[in-house]
């Protein structure tokens, strides 16, 4: 007598599963279709990598309909704000750093992702030997790239 | 005799000075993430133009040795390699860091490229013309399996689902199509915009799919960084030393398969380290502890990444051609102090070229102590500092080695941009070593593949292009065994496992 053929187990929602594979289909999908506007050079290599792409999804889906899937129920959790706040924070900083200066951007994001990873409250003692310590290491780095290896950090454009 | 005499001018203490500096300053800049061994070597070279020929090719060497060495600490610590080398050490460094050993993994790392660096200098001194021969052989279709070979790791990488690997790695290596084409000059993927002309940077890319993710994670919950020990345990040079023992000929295949890769001009320290990784996986006996913090696997890779250094000085000194990008930068630096590369060098120029493979030697040697004491205040650092200083020193270096790269702020948002979307695929069971394996065998698959086509078409058959050479057949074959090899063996342990428990199983995908 044959064996049930186990269930695939699943690392999120058991229907981010299937929608996972459908996500690369439709990436290989438009990959293919751009290619057609390409010289036969250059769109050899991509189209036959989209290809490959689309035959491995077709073939996951497939894999997911026969054996089936379990929901993972013990994934990681976290705190989803400060996961947003972080991205937010780097984020802006990246923007604003050509108009404000990698100096003062650089010590603004440093406080707000300290801000961001902090858990414990905060006491006058910690608060002021994190902001020095930050501003040590802030200086350090600009030292490091923009005077001795010469990376022309950005200056900002605020006060011309 | 002569050569003994000739090496011995590397003991000079201008010398012995000059390499101490080298190793120091390489293994901090290596240690920035962003800051590549290319890039410690090309901005460090003007300081060696004053010098004699002998101590600048002895420096450059040596901070060559550090950067290549110090990537593993970023790699170990904070799962991000500090250059592309270290990709590979991250699969068992940062897991043995995460269960608090760190410290081990920190001193495994330097026993291997100590091991790994000395491989590379005798095959340099010994067989440097006769394996130069050898790079001569690889054609543009021998490069692309070479790629595909670096590919087959995906299997070994993808932790359950090969398929989900495979879909990652085809991710990765459409995305090393963005951009202009290596060969035909179209402009593809840009969506019109010019910012992606440039396509992505590799090391941006590594920067945001291995770092932001674990950035992302670190600032969700309370709990530390790494495990902490209560117990001081040292750098644990004992048990590592045993390690090393058991794992000889794990360091010594992997230090021979670096020098090797390096010897093929473009290859890298990156594809060293990841084929090494791929052989001490398929080759140990429990192979599924692989990427779960087994110390092989940071023995494998370090030693391949540093075996790469001498290894890529070969077909630089013999035939002019760099073996590796730092090599370029080194040959550069020759060429500025006079100096034609080719036989020449070890007969009219031997006293110059041996006293630099003895400075290499020596530089290789001061990488232990060196090593040990630097990556033991690392280690410290990384487990004392709190958190709320942590992150945000992280992202700090994410950004500013990531900005340093080509001075350009978009790839500082790419960076990010990838680095949200690799947390993103990794929490649905996409880890993030296939895409960026992709990303950087890419450009050498696509190079190899539209000449190896080109030539086809030239010579009436595709066939006897890509499957006719005994080379390509050498390496399609181990790609077949690196495929195959994981699964057969998973299959069978299964069944063992079947047929000793009845019990319905389930299997983990991811």
């Amino acid at each position: 007598m044959s064996k049930a053929i186990p269930k695939l187990q699943a690392s999120c929602s058991a229907r981010s599963e299937f929608l996972m594979p459908l996500l690369f289909i439709s990436i290989g999908g438009i990959c293919l279709w751009k290619s057609q506007d390409m010289s036969q050079l250059g769109a050899i290599f991509p189209a036959t990598i989209a290809i490959v792409v689309i035959v491995a999804g077709l073939l996951r889906l497939a894999q997911l309909v026969v054996r089936g899937v379990l929901s993972n129920t013990e994934r990681d959790k976290g705190s989803t704000p400060r996961r947003v706040l972080l991205v937010v924070v780097m984020t802006a900083w990246a923007l604003v750093m050509p108009w404000a200066g990698f100096l003062l951007t650089g010590l603004a994001s440093f406080v707000s992702l300290m801000m961001v990873a902090q858990y414990q409250p905060w006491t006058t003692r910690r608060l002021i030997g994190h902001l020095v310590t930050g501003a040590l290491l802030v200086a350090f780095f600009y030292g490091l790239f923009a005077l001795l290896l010469n990376v022309p950090l950005p200056l900002g454009r605020w006060w011309m | 005799m002569e050569i003994l005499s000739h090496a011995l001018g590397a003991l000079s203490p201008m010398n012995l000075g000059l390499a101490l500096l080298g190793v120091a300053a390489g293994i901090i800049i290596g240690a920035l993430p962003g800051l590549s061994a290319t890039m410690a070597v090309a901005v460090l070279v003007p300081v060696t133009f004053g010098m004699t020929p002998e101590s600048a090719l002895i420096m450059l060497g040596a901070i060559y040795t550090g950067a290549i060495y110090g990537g593993s600490y970023s790699a170990i610590l904070v799962n991000t390699p500090g250059t592309p080398s270290a990709i590979a050490t991250t699969f068992d460094g940062f897991p043995m860091a995460k269960r608090g050993d760190g410290d081990l993994a920190v001193t495994l790392s330097t026993l291997a490229s100590v091991v790994g660096g000395l491989v590379g200098v005798l095959a340099l001194l010994t067989l440097a013309p006769l394996l130069a021969q050898v790079a001569l052989s690889f054609g543009p279709v021998e490069y692309f399996w070479l790629a595909i070979f670096g590919l087959t790791l995906i299997s070994a990488l993808s932790e359950g689902s090969t398929l989900k690997g495979f879909m990652g790695a085809g991710f990765g290596l459409l995305l090393s199509t963005v951009g202009v084409a290596v060969v035909g000059g179209d402009i593809r993927y840009t969506f019109g915009s010019q910012v992606m002309l440039g396509g992505i940077e590799t090391v941006s890319a590594l920067i945001g799919l291995y770092c932001i993710p674990v950035l992302i994670d670190l600032v969700a919950t309370p709990e530390s960084h790494l495990k902490v020990n209560e117990e001081p345990r040292g750098i644990r040079l004992r048990e590592g030393l045993k390690h090393a023992w058991v794992g000889k000929l794990n360091l010594l295949r992997s230090a021979t398969i670096g020098t090797g890769v390096a010897i093929l001009p473009g290859a890298g320290g990156s594809i060293a380290s990841l084929v090494s990784y791929s052989e001490a996986r398929r080759a140990a006996k429990d192979s599924s502890s692989f990427g779960k913090g087994n110390p092989q696997g940071v023995l494998a890779t370090e030693s391949a990444n540093n075996a790469t250094v001498g290894g890529g000085f070969i077909p630089t000194l013999v035939l002019g051609i760099p073996g590796t990008p730092p090599d370029a930068v080194i040959l550069g630096a020759l060429l500025v102090q006079g100096f034609r590369t080719g036989p020449e060098l070890f007969t009219t120029n031997a006293s110059i070229t041996y006293t630099f493979i003895a400075g290499l030697f020596i530089a290789t040697c001061l990488l232990l102590p060196l090593g040990l004491l630097i990556g033991r205040y690392a280690f410290k650092f990384i487990i004392t500092i709190p958190k709320a200083l942590l992150v945000p020193t992280i992202a700090f270096m994410t950004v500013i080695g990531t900005y340093a790269i080509r001075n350009s702020v978009s790839d500082v948002i790419i960076m990010l941009t990838l680095g949200v979307v690799g947390w993103l695929l990794n929490r649905y069971g996409f880890k993030p070593s296939p895409i960026v394996l992709g990303l950087i065998l890419g450009p050498i698959a696509e190079q190899g593949f539209v000449q190896g086509f080109l030539m086809g078409r030239a010579s009436g058959s595709y066939a006897m292009m890509f499957f006719g050479g005994p080379i390509s057949l050498t390496i399609i074959a181990l790609s077949i065994l690196s495929v195959f090899y994981p699964i057969i063996k998973a299959r069978r342990a299964q069944r063992r496992h079947q047929n000793g428990a009845d019990d319905p199983q389930q299997e983990i995908s991811s």
